[in-house]
């Protein structure tokens, strides 16, 4: 078995484990889930520091066959499988997946109603996750994604604030949407790849393995697929990213999810499971429909303006801080649009920096307002203010995130956003021009509410609060070191996406 | 023509041993039944399974048996020989399930036999190669089901339901009569194997009466399939009928009639199909758009699921659609997916509708509340429960998924992409009422003093039988898939 194999396994083991095991308390049960998710920390690690230099390809492959499809149409059955591998791409987002993962479990409140539970469903995420961003096989991968599905909405639904239920059902049916648009384009990519278009001919054998698919995409580019199908294939997947990264106008579904949901499911589902979306469009459009990307990149472009736009306005308007880092989610992950419209190798890797960067700082942003949240039962931004007298520290890392939110140099949102722009700029510059005013906009929503929340005169509520406990400082502290390392060390992660990029860009230039 | 002296030496053994066994089992269960009248009676059901377990031993022996008709009508042949297996394992749960119910309630004893003659009916329908018994076949089944639908005479609404399925029913049964008269009056001949022969030249004759044909088998078919908008009388037969009897209408009766309807329009309807066999696909559209949203508010829990196999029926007749496009080669992968789909359907119906007899027995409601705290009371039964309902949803892993997966790829590959998207667009808002149901599930009983909810180890063999089936078709498909999609389903 290969390590990629166990990057997923392991916290499947752990949800297993946890499912079967009789009376596991509260912290045996966070144990156990933490050790779970550690091992495929550990495990990508590990692969990162052995991924084979100048690799643009899958490495760590590692495949089970599960069962045949039977042929109905060619000469072979359809081979389904579990079927895992890294590359420049995926490596750094399970990485991530792993690390937030378990910062989520770590910093979880002590007191959790239903641990075993509880545990059990954020592993199952979190192996849902890693299995969407490793997965080789289109049937693993949307296997992996029904279980983030199911796995989040039962977080939302049994752990959530009050009222929860409702804003559970609406993820599901959303994401639920998303997911069939996307099942229906991925199928039909497969299809149109490596089934009937083939470039070896009629006699193509259908096949959902992804390194296939790629390199079939790859000899594409004279043409075989023809260029209406594959239009329409990749609107259609167009659809399903829009709505899984919640973008308008189908965004409704994330701020109340957030409003509703508790910390360490929001710090999930703000910063990795709304990057899946992405990770999509990157995998699939840019990798496997380069000309498409193209040639609707104005299209893609402009949406992605207008949700950096719409995302910063309305964060701008939120009363409640979850809702603004939100719609500051939504307002980043435009700027991962512009990066992919602009099909260069800037705009590209701009937008893997972005998806990193936007999933820890969002992450940190939920922690550490959760942890406000503890202390003053409130994270309406009118009842707040005052706060760094009594928790200088938590006000401190507050500050830090917000300033990498909204992209100061030496942080991870300043590289993201550069990049992302200098691309924007060569291939559209007036929409790029327009999307600049997003920076400044974040500037303001987020300078906005820390004046709110930390500095004024002292709220009553405020009065003889503790500042940050051990519980808390090590995900503040390592969230926020990271940000700062990609900030001051982008090429941490650089020299990986570089890798992917020129894997992609090979097959579109 | 057949003389008397060669009906003598007709392999009546091998073409419809199955059929003999479980019609003799009725016979032999109904006079008994006369006889022994006082008592627990309960072994009368268990002698039927008995009955039901060497008809399928009889069907397991001929399943590759090369095709063989006994006087032209009545044969083997794999069509026949897959849709009697799952007609005969849906009768076995029907029966286990019959076997707790009878001992709990009052019901009269003789719906033992009377499913037995059901079963004989569905039989005749999927090994049956000629209208006439083929339609002897179905009325068999549909008149023992009306009066299994109303056995319970003192409740105003199992005669209710059984009232209007009857009605229903008998307008399908017209309906498709009519159809099939026009057929043999273009054709003189009700043999599907001479029929298959001359479908092309009976359309290029009579185009228009070709198409009523199909149209009026289809849609009478459509009433006993509950296709929507031919569906009315289901939500109220289902919920009228005892829990057992609403899951043999669900399964083994909606199995024998899409064998049925498979059987009649692929055979009679081949050759000029292309464009006839859409408008299965139209009517597979509508039912699983309607069907999945009229569950929405539904919070009786017999009357969803009645509302979910409506659209479950869409999804399996999606299939139907591709017949005309596909060329006769491609045929095992559509024969393949709809079968398939019935073996996964069953398991998960099935299983579902005897954890919702357990809690309307329980609490003598119907209403979905009763599934609050089913968790706290027994975890086995709600995690059986989630495996069903996240099955009928469904859900990966599942029997209901792949089911799904299959079809959709079918789709995918005769330019039918279309119905492939309604497909799984409708069961994201199947979603909706499934997912609300493990809510309630997964909720905690406001009372404080939780009570376990019991169930016969019968039931929980049932449930235990249906959740093997259900997952085993999810993670190891290939061990149905394959062998169905090797038969040699087009021969001759």
């Amino acid at each position: 078995m290969s390590l990629s194999f166990w990057l997923v396994a392991a916290p499947l083991i752990a949800a297993v484990l946890l499912l079967v095991l009789p009376k596991m308390g509260g912290a045996a049960s966070r144990g156990l889930a933490i050790v779970g998710t550690l091992v495929s920390l550990v495990l990508a690690i590990v692969m990162w520091l052995s991924f084979p230099s100048g690799s643009t390809g899958f490495e760590f492959i590692g495949k089970i066959h599960w069962f045949t499809l039977p042929a109905m149409w060619h000469g072979t059955d359809l081979s389904v499988g579990l079927s895992f591998g890294v590359d420049g791409l995926s490596l750094p987002l399970a990485a991530m997946t792993a690390f937030i993962s378990v910062l989520a479990m770590a910093g979880a409140k002590r007191d959790i109603d239903r641990p075993r539970l509880y545990y059990f469903w954020l592993s199952m995420v979190t192996a849902g996750l890693l299995g969407v961003f490793a997965a080789l096989d289109l049937f693993t991968f949307l296997v992996a994604l029904e279980v983030t599905l199911f796995g989040s909405f039962f977080l939302i639904q049994l752990f959530g604030r009050p009222g929860s239920p409702k804003a559970a059902i609406k993820f599901l049916i959303y994401r639920g949407f998303a997911t069939v648009a996307m099942l229906v384009a991925l199928v039909g990519i497969a299809y149109g790849l490596t089934g009937a278009y083939s470039h070896s001919g009629i006699s193509g054998n259908l096949s959902f393995s992804i390194p296939t698919m790629l390199n079939e995409a790859h000899h594409l580019s004279s043409g075989i697929l023809p260029a209406g199908v594959a239009g329409a294939l990749l609107l259609v997947l167009l659809l399903g990213v829009f709505i899984e990264e919640a973008f308008v106008p189908f965004h409704t579904w994330l701020p109340t999810t957030h409003e509703y949901a508790d910390t360490p499911t929001n710090m999930v589902i703000g910063g990795l499971l709304t990057k899946t979306g992405a990770y999509v469009l990157l995998r699939f459009g840019v990798g496997m429909l380069p000309a498409q990307i193209q040639h609707y990149g104005m299209l893609i472009a402009v949406f992605g303006v207008i949700n950096i736009l719409y995302g910063a306005f309305a964060a701008w308007a939120q009363k409640d801080w979850r809702r603004l880092i939100a719609f500051g989610g939504i307002s980043h992950m435009g700027l991962v649009l512009l990066g992919i419209a602009s099909f260069s190798a800037a705009g590209l890797q701009g937008a893997m920096f972005m998806i990193v960067s936007s999933g820890l700082l969002t992450a940190l942003l939920f922690f550490l307002t959760g942890a406000i949240e503890d202390r003053t039962n409130t994270v309406q931004l009118k009842d707040l203010g005052g706060l760094s007298k009594a928790m200088p520290m938590i006000s401190g890392f507050l500050l830090v995130a917000a300033l990498g939110s909204l992209g100061l140099p030496l942080t991870s949102g300043f590289i993201s956003e550069i990049q992302a722009f200098i691309g924007g700029f060569t291939a559209y510059p007036a929409a790029s021009f327009v999307g600049l005013g997003g920076l400044i906009l974040s500037a303001v929503y987020l300078l906005y509410a820390i004046q709110k929340t930390t500095f004024g005169p002292t709220a009553k509520l405020a009065e003889g609060l503790s500042d940050a406990t051990a519980r808390e400082y090590l995900p503040t502290i390592l969230l926020t070191a990271f940000v700062l390392l990609i900030g001051i060390y982008p090429n941490l992660i650089g020299h990986l996406f570089g890798l992917s990029v020129q894997g992609l860009l090979g097959i579109g230039g | 023509m057949t003389t008397p002296l060669d009906m003598l030496h007709q392999p009546y053994w091998m073409t419809m041993g199955p059929m003999i066994v479980v019609a003799a089992t009725g016979f032999v269960v109904m006079i008994l039944e006369f006889i022994f009248r006082k008592g627990d009676r309960r072994w009368l059901t268990v002698l039927s399974m008995l009955g039901v377990v060497a008809a399928l031993v009889v069907a397991i022996i001929h399943f590759n048996a090369k095709p063989t008709f006994a006087l032209n009508t009545i044969g083997v042949d794999p069509f026949a020989s897959v849709f009697s297996v799952l007609i005969l394992i849906s009768a076995l749960l029907v029966l286990l399930f019959t076997l707790d119910f009878s001992a709990k309630s009052d019901v009269p004893a003789e719906h033992t036999y009377l499913i037995l003659f059901a079963v004989v009916g569905a039989l005749t329908m999927a090994s049956s190669i000629d209208l006439v018994t083929l339609y002897v076949g179905l009325e068999l089944l549909s008149v023992a089901s009306y009066v299994l639908v109303a056995v319970r005479t003192h409740s105003i609404r199992s005669v209710e339901g059984g009232i209007k399925y009857m009605l229903m029913g008998a307008l399908g049964s017209a309906v498709l009569l009519y159809g099939m008269s026009f057929i043999y009056g273009i054709s003189g001949t009700t043999n599907l194997m001479n029929l298959s022969g001359a479908g092309l030249q009976m359309f290029s004759t009579y185009p228009a009466i070709t198409v009523i044909g199909f149209l009026m088998m289809l849609i009478g078919m459509g009433f006993k399939l509950s296709l929507v908008p031919f569906h009315m009388w289901t939500p109220d037969a289902y919920a009228g009928a005892p829990t057992p009897i609403t899951s043999f209408l669900a399964t083994l009766s909606k199995a024998a009639s899409f064998g049925m309807l498979l059987r009649m329009l692929v055979f009679i309807f081949n050759a000029p199909g292309a464009h006839l066999f859409y408008w299965a696909g139209i009517i597979a559209a509508i039912t699983m758009i309607v069907g999945n949203f009229i569950a929405l508010p539904q919070r009786n829990m017999k009357r969803l699921l009645a509302f979910s196999s409506v659209a479950q029926a869409g999804y399996i007749l999606v299939p139907f659609a591709m017949f005309g496009i596909a060329q006769s080669a491609d045929w095992a992968g559509l024969f393949d997916s709809i079968s398939f789909y019935l073996f996964a359907y069953t398991f998960m119906t099935v299983g579902a509708f005897a954890i919702v007899y357990l809690l309307e027995r329980d609490k003598g409601s119907l209403d979905s509340d009763a599934l609050i705290g089913l968790y706290q009371r027994s975890p086995w039964l709600a995690v059986a429960l989630t495996i069903f309902v996240l099955s009928l949803a469904g859900m990966p892993l599942t029997a209901g998924f792949l089911g799904k997966f299959y079809i959709f790829v079918d789709t995918m590959h005769f330019s039918t992409i279309w119905l492939g998207v309604i497909l799984f667009a409708t069961s994201v808002v199947s979603f909706y009422y499934y997912i609300g149901w493990l809510r309630k599930v997964y909720q905690k009983e406001p009372v404080a003093e939780v009570t376990a909810l019991s169930a016969s180890p019968i039931m929980h063999t049932l449930v235990a039988v249906c959740v093997i089936g259900t997952l085993a078709l999810g993670i190891v498909p290939a061990l149905l898939l394959h062998p169905l999609a090797g038969l040699p389903w087009i021969y001759g």
